[in-house]
């Protein structure tokens, strides 16, 4: 008797084989196509993510322009099978999905084809990277302190609208900040970035290493597991100092990381602070001595804090100027001034005030980002603008990421 | 968005009107019926449980996960796609999307073993892995979704509720996942059910509905503890003065009509409990998948003695 039911039972497993063809092939048929929506104007850059390119929108209301992010199906090199969409575009798509605000790139839509993630997201003309190459070469010419102070301004809004929501970027340098035609500053590439609130697991645990090196804060440095938002204020401290004097402050050399499962000492990093801002101690910085790697800063060499000296040869004079980097550049990060702390600094009360368009008034004319036509993989279906050829300055910073998979 | 629901794409896209919910069901209900359908669910609520508990994930994935299941459900019937692929793709992007990210082939190898009675799981890596496309797009790429459980905790500080209540309304929580109220309510609105439940509705009332249900555990055990495991919690809620906890409720600034429709959605769902078993799960799903046929008249397996 009980056999038998065994048996019965047994046969109501056998369900209908399933195959979800006809789902897939309702939803493919309804997919818009890209090329149906957007008229791709040409190739701008690629990375370890997949490559951008310049869209417009064939809405005939619509003259804006798009960067399309596509992201590669595989890693490149990687002949293994296709293991799903990878967490940074996760949480890009996630974040950006959400987030909505001027000082922070929008994203317009999410398109699927050709089995790649296409994140359309606004377009901007400019990025920090690009202004600061452009200041730099072929002589250097210093920004004006109002072009200055209202990238810092706006940058320091977008970040204070990113923390007030949780979110860290965790990779802020200046390729990554974006600039519209309008001076208008937008925060992009959150492929780093991640919510803080209440983490189930510690940061460091989800990314060995975040943030580029001559951006990367003490603590992380220091091997700091719980840090904070502050880290992305430091990296603000770093840009607003590279914004005035066209150089990167702390030109470390990175340590090459040699097994995924250690991170490497920088101690190259480290010294390009200290050299400028003094030996942390105890009484800057009260836990340092928690730091895991805090004991090799005993060999060290005992330097004195220079900021204040430095700054004075910098074409900005301002002293409130001076306190604000000093602030942002603070050791200890609970010391550390915070976004909403710094967007209401005196330094911004001061002429000039920062304004909304922060090329007002510049006499000089950037060029446009350069497209090209090259790309095999998206052709351009429209004929390329004419562009101001940029010399591609090949600094590494555009392509490398802080990324040592965990 | 994070600091605020009300921004958030959960509050602006996915609470949802019950007749759109009511429209997906349609093609399935033509097989089985509210029921069984009902059952046929919690049984993959609890297979995307049983694998967060055997992968040790926190209740929050488990949630996420679930929600996703649910959402991607509110747009197809469960008769034209593979549950049992949605939900092992709705658990891979979860952890993904939670920082806790698992490598596809265990989520893939946990599927297999959780299904073993029911037809298997026959999908490789990349199947799943191809499935994220779909099932993203079906979320229309609204990823961040906002639980009741950090709202409880807000409110039991404020409330300064005792570790014990806390604890059973946190397990009301869990079950709240078996129901649809997540894509109807506020997650607020929700926690504050589940106190509403452990402390206004008389706890006599919640034991006796649990005493028979059968509980979460055997629903395919989930992060879910039973509520009857935590009677004795219960007991000590009325403790509470009731009398003070239904004045808070009325000088609360929300819809208490509310709280009373998610507090019945969750109540309801312990007399569904009482008569779930596990082993109908089989013949429901053969019903459901059943190839059409006019001269088969609607299959109720519970019609069929199954019980």
């Amino acid at each position: 008797m009980e056999e038998q039911e065994e048996e019965e039972v047994q046969e109501h497993f056998d369900l209908p084989p399933m195959n979800m063809t006809e789902y897939k092939q309702k939803r493919d048929s309804c997919r818009q196509k890209i090329a149906s929506k957007y008229d791709i104007l040409g190739f701008i850059s690629s990375g370890t993510y997949g490559r951008v390119y310049k869209a417009k929108s064939k809405i005939k209301d619509d003259n804006k322009e798009y960067a399309i992010k596509k992201f590669k199906p595989d890693k490149e090199g990687e002949a293994a099978t296709y293991i799903g969409i990878s967490q940074s575009a996760c949480r890009e798509i996630a974040l950006c999905r959400e987030l909505h605000h001027e000082n922070i790139v929008g994203l317009e839509e999410v398109l699927l084809e050709d089995k790649s993630i296409h994140m359309v997201f606004e377009y901007a003309e400019h990025d920090l990277l690009q202004i600061i190459g452009f200041h730099s070469h072929p002589e250097r010419k210093f920004m004006s302190e109002y072009t200055v102070k209202s990238f810092l301004w706006q940058l320091l809004n977008g970040v204070a609208y990113l923390h007030a929501n949780w979110v860290m970027h965790r990779d802020l340098k200046p390729a990554n900040i974006l600039v519209t035609a309008n001076g208008v500053v937008k925060v992009g590439d959150l492929g780093l970035a991640r919510l803080f609130y209440k983490p189930l697991q510690p940061l460091f645990n989800g990314d060995k290493v975040v943030v580029t090196i001559w951006y990367r804060a003490p603590e992380l440095l220091l091997g700091s597991r719980h840090y904070t938002k502050a880290i992305d204020i430091w990296a603000i401290g770093c840009i607003f100092a590279e914004l005035i004097t066209l150089r990167p402050i702390f030109k470390g050399e990175e340590a090459k990381v040699e097994n995924k499962k250690t991170v490497p000492f920088q101690k190259n990093q480290l010294q390009k602070i200290f050299d400028i801002l003094g030996n942390p101690t105890k009484e800057r910085w009260p836990t340092i001595d928690q730091q895991p790697e805090y004991p090799n800063l005993a060999s060290f060499r005992q330097t004195p804090n220079v900021l204040r000296s430095l700054y004075q040869q910098w074409p900005i004079k301002s002293e409130q100027g001076c306190n604000l980097l000093a602030a942002m550049l603070e050791y200890d990060p609970l010391k550390r001034i915070t976004a909403e702390e710094a967007l209401n600094h005196p330094y911004f009360q001061e002429d000039p005030k920062p304004g909304l368009d922060s090329f007002a008034g510049q006499p000089v004319e950037f060029p446009l980002r350069r497209i090209t036509n090259e790309d095999k993989d998206m052709r351009a279906t429209a004929n390329v603008q004419k562009t101001h050829p940029v010399p591609a300055v090949k600094d590494d910073r555009l392509t490398k990421r802080p990324r040592v998979d965990a | 968005m994070a600091a605020n629901f009300w921004t958030s794409s959960h509050c602006t896209h996915w609470i949802l009107d019950r007749r759109r919910v009511a429209e997906a069901m349609k093609e399935d209900l033509e097989y089985v019926n509210i029921d069984t359908l009902t059952k046929i669910k919690m049984w993959y609520y609890g297979i995307i449980g049983k694998i967060g508990k055997r992968l040790q994930f926190r209740q929050q994935v488990v949630a996420t996960a679930i929600v996703y299941f649910k959402r991607f459900y509110t747009k197809n019937s469960m008769r034209s796609t593979d549950p049992s692929l949605v939900a092992a793709t709705c658990i891979y992007l979860a952890c993904k999307i939670e920082e806790c990210p698992q490598h596809i082939k265990h989520i893939i190898q946990e599927m297999k073993h959780a299904l073993a009675n029911l037809g298997g799981f026959d999908y490789d890596t990349s199947k799943v892995a191809e499935f994220e496309f779909y099932l993203l797009e079906e979320l229309e790429f609204y990823l961040i979704v906002y639980h009741p459980y950090r709202d409880l905790t807000l409110i039991a500080k404020d409330l300064k509720l005792e570790e014990s209540n806390l604890q059973t309304a946190w397990f009301v929580l869990n079950d709240s996942y078996r129901t649809d109220v997540c894509l109807f309510y506020a997650p607020h609105m929700i926690a504050l059910a589940a106190l509403y439940i452990i402390c206004v509705v008389h706890a006599e009332q919640y034991n006796d509905n649990n005493n028979n249900g059968g509980g979460s555990g055997r629903a395919g055990g989930g992060s879910q503890n039973n509520p009857t495991t935590s009677s004795s919690s219960s007991n000590e809620g009325q403790g509470i003065n009731n009398r003070n906890m239904v004045q808070w409720f009325a000088d609360l600034n929300v819809d208490i009509e509310e709280i009373i429709e998610i507090t019945q959605e969750i109540l309801s769902l312990y007399s569904i409990w009482k008569d779930y078993e596990e082993e109908q799960v089989p013949a429901m799903m053969q019903a459901l998948k059943m190839e059409f046929d006019e001269n088969y008249e609607l299959m109720d397996p519970q019609l069929e003695g199954m019980q």
